[in-house]
């Protein structure tokens, strides 16, 4: 999932390819330092959750390098890749997966990662329930056939290998890293895992938060030219954050902001990146209390918002958003168009007692402190409501202290509109509908806390069908969107328009839009 | 501690020595007297200038509805020219227009703190210095606590628990701005005390309140007035720090430090956004300075020597 | 004496308790239920309710405070929020770097802003004297939040002379690895000799320094110069001169000596100014002391963080005007009276 607006992913198919297959990459013929240090500037704190079975938030950018999945999937060729598995087969109904894992891989604990300990892995993360773990739904049975061999029997046919290359949720981690209590020995800043990094530093709250360094052992080998270490920095403000990076202090931003991605454009020792994401930003309508519980107001609110101005205002970070699901992904459509018509959201919230002559109408709206982006949308959107006489009060906060608060269980502490990012798990829309619209208790992710027993239906119908019939799941895609947008449940203010920066020393970038925000580091190549 | 500090007064440890309790007249010594210290005019012209920008900003602005709750997605960072002298925000509003708005909150926000914290400040100082005795000691002490807290702290904090808007800014400053003139009034009104000529009311039968209202007030009026100046420019200054923290005036607010603070992120690529912001907060804290510091000389020349 | 120090002490023990008291009602002033934010986000009624029970949020007022009262004064300022650390360790880290930084700001607004103003008194009434108090004035009217962005643009950005933000450049840990002393690099650095990291330590010292003693600079001027002026208007220094004694003589020995005195004292008020200043600096400059614990605080609803690091300040505060006045009183007895 995502939540924010940084993080990134990537990797050169070939280099993919290459490290998968365990064979060296050709060695560079640049003079390049053999302890070098890749630098992630990440204007929010990084790591929220150890637990590779339950996180499920930012810090995706940090365990995507001390962990791997069995496969690792390319959108950009629709492809996937082996990681952990060198190759897997699916029956012809679909319902029995077989994947053949790799030979001699082991823990950073010094076990060997082998089926039982991959059974044993996504087996706990299937129990403990939380996070991601949604995407193993279709899965009954997970049996070791043999030390190499990993055999799911599922519920309902259903993509495994795509599902298994998850950003979250899917790795595969030691479940006996830990004689105690496992979820607590994570928490204190361990991980378990079989990627190219180990931790090395966790000092929560300062500015060099994470550090990591080589897993000599790892499986890849380190032939050639890789990065030594990876430093995830917290710098808020994203001027600084520019600033190192041009001078040499950091090697990556996940996102830049209009202005300043202009002015990097030409500079020498930064280069930057623009692609296209399937991460977009939602302002969730609080459908169960206050003013909003009223469909009138939350469709007067969306239509007070003026999108194409966002978009202008934006210049270039955003494109127009159409429906919940971004272009590229299944069940995308242009039927869903967002409208700006503030004659007729004054209407409504005349109807709704609330104007010239009713109440006035203030609301809440919590976004994330830290990310100009947010910022700009909360201005625009204040003056929006404004112009039909809503006063829109926007509080900054820190990521987590906006998310508990939109979680709590005590309804009174919501908010009225809880602005963030959302980016699928894997290529599939399923996430967005099964975490923002699916009814849950105590809420998680549903902040619009949306509760509509036939939607629930239909989404807990959508992942078996995605397997079996993809034009009807893509039906029924669009008719939720269009419920969606009917009931005013979101506001989608925009698809984000990723744009990176990286410095010029860092060679072999590649976004990956299924990885979110993610850099797999030891796919890239320093030089100078 | 002594001499011509601009807004440090505040931060004053030791009472008796913030303003020798030396009888002055109120009266305003003229402008021969102003003309003498060529600060002082300056800083008075500016200050003069600076209201009169607030007061009539609605007329004299290009865009007056800039300073409201709009945007203009088309205009967005536009440089200064001609149409827009102080360029455009990220949103498209004009610098300029939000600069001139933003002297009415900011001197909206240094006359409720002054008046709230003058008031509140003279009623406990003067209680405390007149009738003297066990009040005083527990006036003082609470004082001393409230002093205890450096004034932005403690309004960083309070600005933290009430909900962040100009106003409550304003009521956050003054609760931390007040034991300072309790302090000076407590001086002012126990030299006084000391001095006698109350004393000398008191026999020719005035009463209590009569004395505190007739001799001890006006006593205290002229060092609370010099100080009063000498603290609009800190006041200034606290309430754009709090706005830059978030924790001050909000959005579309045209308020200083939350202008700076919003166009940070555009510091290298679009200069004027935070530029012209700053600069009115630091020629606005410079002009009252200067009054303050001029004022302080006029008044007590010994140590204002020029 | 011993009489003065004592009476003097305990009231600096009753403005403590005070300043406890204080914080305690604000923490109550604060919306929001702390075991939420404490238990986080899928905690069950259960699980808030055993927060409540762990922290004491289920007492009654009274007791609560009573607790608080232990608490503090065994050092237990709680659990911060945020980094689920007790706010005690977490200052214990932060605060020698701030220190350290507004230390540093301190001794170069004295060296800066002590000859500022003895010149512009010596000069009194010249064109220089004016043109040091307009320095002054525009010293003590700066936002430094807005200087602080100025200084990184010029240096930084346009000059490029000197680092941007930060305390060292993290390069050097595989080129010249440094141990940990105080936790305050540019310190440690010293300390082991490690030079190749204190340059570039120092280096990253300067634009944040500089922010933060713009004020102090201009104070410390004002209050030199206004103080000599008023000495040099005393009796004792006319008659001096009025001797014939040689006017650097009168200056020095018999006018700058005593004007120390308010530069001492303004030296606690400077302090309390120059630490909350650099909350806004250590934020613009990425700075890992203080002011980004507290920013960061502030933005995570972390009421125990806000609370301890409002009373660390205070403290901090209360002790050094003690120190100061205490000082004061040894060398000056008029002081006492």
């Amino acid at each position: 999932m995502i939540t924010i607006p940084r993080l990134v992913a990537i990797a050169a198919a070939a280099s993919v390819l290459a490290a998968c297959s365990g064979k060296a990459p050709d060695p560079v013929p640049v003079t390049a330092p053999t302890n070098a240090a890749f630098t992630y500037i990440n204007n929010l704190d990084v790591m929220t959750s150890w637990d590779p079975a339950t996180s499920y938030s930012n810090e995706g950018i940090a365990t995507n390098n001390l962990y791997e999945q069995l496969t690792r999937s390319d959108p950009k060729t629709n492809k996937v890749e082996p990681l952990l598995a060198t190759k897997w087969a699916a029956s012809a109904d679909g319902l029995t997966w077989t994947f053949t894992l790799r030979d001699n891989v082991k823990f950073t604990t010094g076990n060997p990662m082998d089926a039982a300990a991959a059974k044993a892995a996504i087996d706990r993360t299937i129990e403990l329930a939380g996070g991601g773990a949604y995407i193993w739904d279709p899965v009954k049975t997970i049996t070791a056939k043999d030390a190499s061999t990993l055999v799911f029997n599922l519920k309902y046919a259903a993509p495994l290998d795509l599902i298994s290359s998850s950003a979250y949720a899917a790795f595969i981690y030691d479940t006996k890293a830990a004689t105690g209590d496992l979820a607590k020995w994570f928490e204190s800043g361990h991980a378990a895992g079989t990627g190219a990094y180990v931790v090395d530093t966790w000092k929560k709250g300062t500015e060099n938060e994470l550090t990591l360094k080589a897993n000599k052992d790892y499986w890849g080998g380190w032939t050639g030219v890789h990065y030594q270490t990876v430093t995830f920095k917290v710098v808020p403000q994203e001027t600084t954050a520019v600033q190192m990076l041009q001078s040499g202090q950091g090697s990556f931003m996940p996102s830049v902001s209009s202005a300043l991605y202009a002015s990097l454009k030409g500079q020498k020792n930064v280069t930057t990146e623009e692609s296209p994401s399937f991460q977009n930003m939602l302002a969730m309508l609080n459908t169960a209390s206050g003013p909003l519980a009223d469909v009138n107001v939350r469709k007067a609110v969306a239509e007070a918002i003026d999108y194409d101005g966002i978009i202008t205002t934006l210049q270039g970070s955003m494109i127009k958003a159409t429906g919940v699901i971004p272009p590229g992904l299944l069940g995308y459509t242009e039927e869903v168009q967002p409208t700006t018509n503030a004659a007729d959201a004054t209407k409504l919230l005349t109807a709704a007692g609330y104007g010239t002559g009713g109440k006035k109408l203030s609301l809440v709206l919590t976004y994330a402190a830290g990310d100009p982006v947010q910022e700009t949308v909360v201005t625009i959107m204040k003056a929006n409501l404004a112009a039909v006489g809503v006063d829109l009060q926007g509080k900054a906060l820190a990521w987590e202290t906006q998310w508990d608060l939109g979680k709590s269980p005590d309804a009174a502490k919501h908010q009225d509109i809880f602005l963030f990012y959302w980016y699928p798990d894997y290529a599939d829309p399923y996430s967005w509908f099964i975490n923002l619209f699916h009814s849950a208790t105590p809420p998680y992710f549903n902040l619009s806390y949306w509760n509509d027993p036939a939607v629930d239906a239909t989404i807990d119908g959508l992942q078996a069908l995605t397997a079996t019939d993809r034009p009807k799941a893509s039906q029924q895609y669009v008719d939720l969107q269009k419920t969606i947008s009917d009931q005013a449940v979101t506001a989608v203010v925009g698809v984000t328009n990723n744009r990176r920066a990286l410095a010029s020393t860092v060679q072999g970038y590649v976004d990956n839009p299924s990885y979110g925000n993610v850099v797999f580091v030891y796919q890239l190549t320093p030089t100078g | 501690m002594s001499g011509p500090v601009p807004d440090l007064a505040p931060l004053a440890t030791s009472d008796a020595s913030i303003m020798p309790g030396r009888r002055r007249s109120w009266l305003w010594p003229g402008w021969g007297a102003a003309k003498r210290v060529p600060l002082l005019v300056a800083g008075l012209v500016l200050s003069a200038l600076i209201i009169i920008a607030g007061v009539l900003a609605p007329w004299i602005t290009p865009y007056p509805e800039d300073a409201g709750a709009v945007v203009h997605p088309t205009q967005a960072l536009l440089a200064p020219s001609a149409a827009h002298w102080f360029g455009t925000d990220i949103v498209g509003r004009d610098v300029f227009t939000r600069v001139v708005f933003g002297a009415r909150v900011s001197l909206g926000i240094v006359v409720i703190v002054l008046v709230v914290s003058a008031v509140v400040g003279l009623s406990i100082g003067l209680a405390a210095g007149f009738f003297g005795g066990w009040l005083d000691a527990v006036l003082m002490r609470v004082t001393d606590i409230f002093l205890a807290f450096p004034a932005l702290l403690l309004s960083i904090a309070l600005a933290a628990v009430l909900s962040p808007s100009a106003l409550h800014a304003a009521l956050a400053i003054a609760f931390t701005w007040w034991p300072w003139y309790a302090r000076l009034a407590r001086g002012q009104a126990a030299s006084i005390r000391r001095q006698g000529y109350s004393d000398a009311a008191r026999i020719l039968g005035a009463s209590r309140t009569r004395q505190l209202v007739r001799h001890v007030l006006p006593n205290a009026s002229t060092p609370v007035f010099v100080q009063m100046s000498l603290d609009a420019a800190g006041i200034i200054l606290t309430a754009a720090t709090l706005s830059y923290l978030g924790l001050g005036a909000q959005d579309p607010t045209p308020e200083w430090g939350l202008m700076v603070a919003k166009g940070q992120p555009l510091a290298t690529t679009a200069w004027w956004v935070i530029t012209f912001p700053g600069l009115a907060i630091l020629v606005t804290a410079v002009a009252f300075n200067f009054v303050g510091d001029g004022l302080q000389s006029v008044f007590d020349p010994k140590r204002g020597r020029r | 004496m011993s009489r003065y120090i004592a009476s003097r002490i305990l009231q600096a023990l009753g403005v403590v308790l005070g300043v406890i008291v204080m914080t305690f009602v604000i923490a109550r002033l604060i919306p929001g239920d702390p075991a939420i934010a404490y238990a986080g986000p899928r905690a069950s009624v259960e699980e808030l309710a055993a927060v409540r029970e762990q922290f004491g949020l289920d007492l009654p007022m009274w007791q609560q405070f009573v607790s608080y009262v232990t608490g503090v004064l065994h050092g237990d300022l709680g659990i911060s929020l945020h980094t689920k650390q007790p706010v005690t360790s977490d200052l214990i880290q932060v605060l020698p770097t701030t220190l350290v930084l507004v230390g540093i700001a301190l001794v170069f607004a004295a060296i800066v802003g002590i000859p500022l103003g003895i010149a512009a008194a010596r000069w009194h009434g010249t064109f220089g004297d004016v043109a040091a108090k307009i320095i002054a004035i525009l010293m003590v009217s700066m936002p430094v939040f807005w200087l602080a962005i100025l200084l990184q643009i010029v240096f930084f950005s346009r000059l490029g002379w000197l680092p941007v933000a930060g305390q060292y450049d993290s390069a050097y840990d595989s080129i010249s690895p440094l141990y940990t002393v105080i936790g305050v690099p540019v310190i440690d650095s010293l300390l082991t000799g490690n030079w190749p990291v204190f340059v570039n330590a120092a280096a990253h010292m300067i634009l944040p320094v500089c922010a933060i003693a713009a004020y102090p600079i201009g104070a410390v001027a004002m209050v030199t110069r206004g103080s000599l002026l008023e000495n040099l208007g005393e009796e004792h220094v006319r008659m001096v001169r009025a001797l014939g004694f040689p006017e650097r003589a009168v200056f020095g020995r018999f006018a700058l000596r005593p004007s120390l005195n308010p530069i001492v004292s303004l030296i606690a008020l400077v302090f309390a100014y120059a630490l909350t200043n650099s909350f806004i600096v250590e934020s613009v400059f990425n700075w890992p002391g203080l002011g980004s614990y507290a920013v960061r605080a502030f933005v995570s609803l972390d009421i125990p963080a806000i609370l301890g690091i409002t009373l660390i300040v205070a403290l901090l505060y209360v002790l050094l005007n003690l120190i100061v006045d205490l000082a004061q009183a040894v060398i000056d007895p008029r002081v006492r009276a």
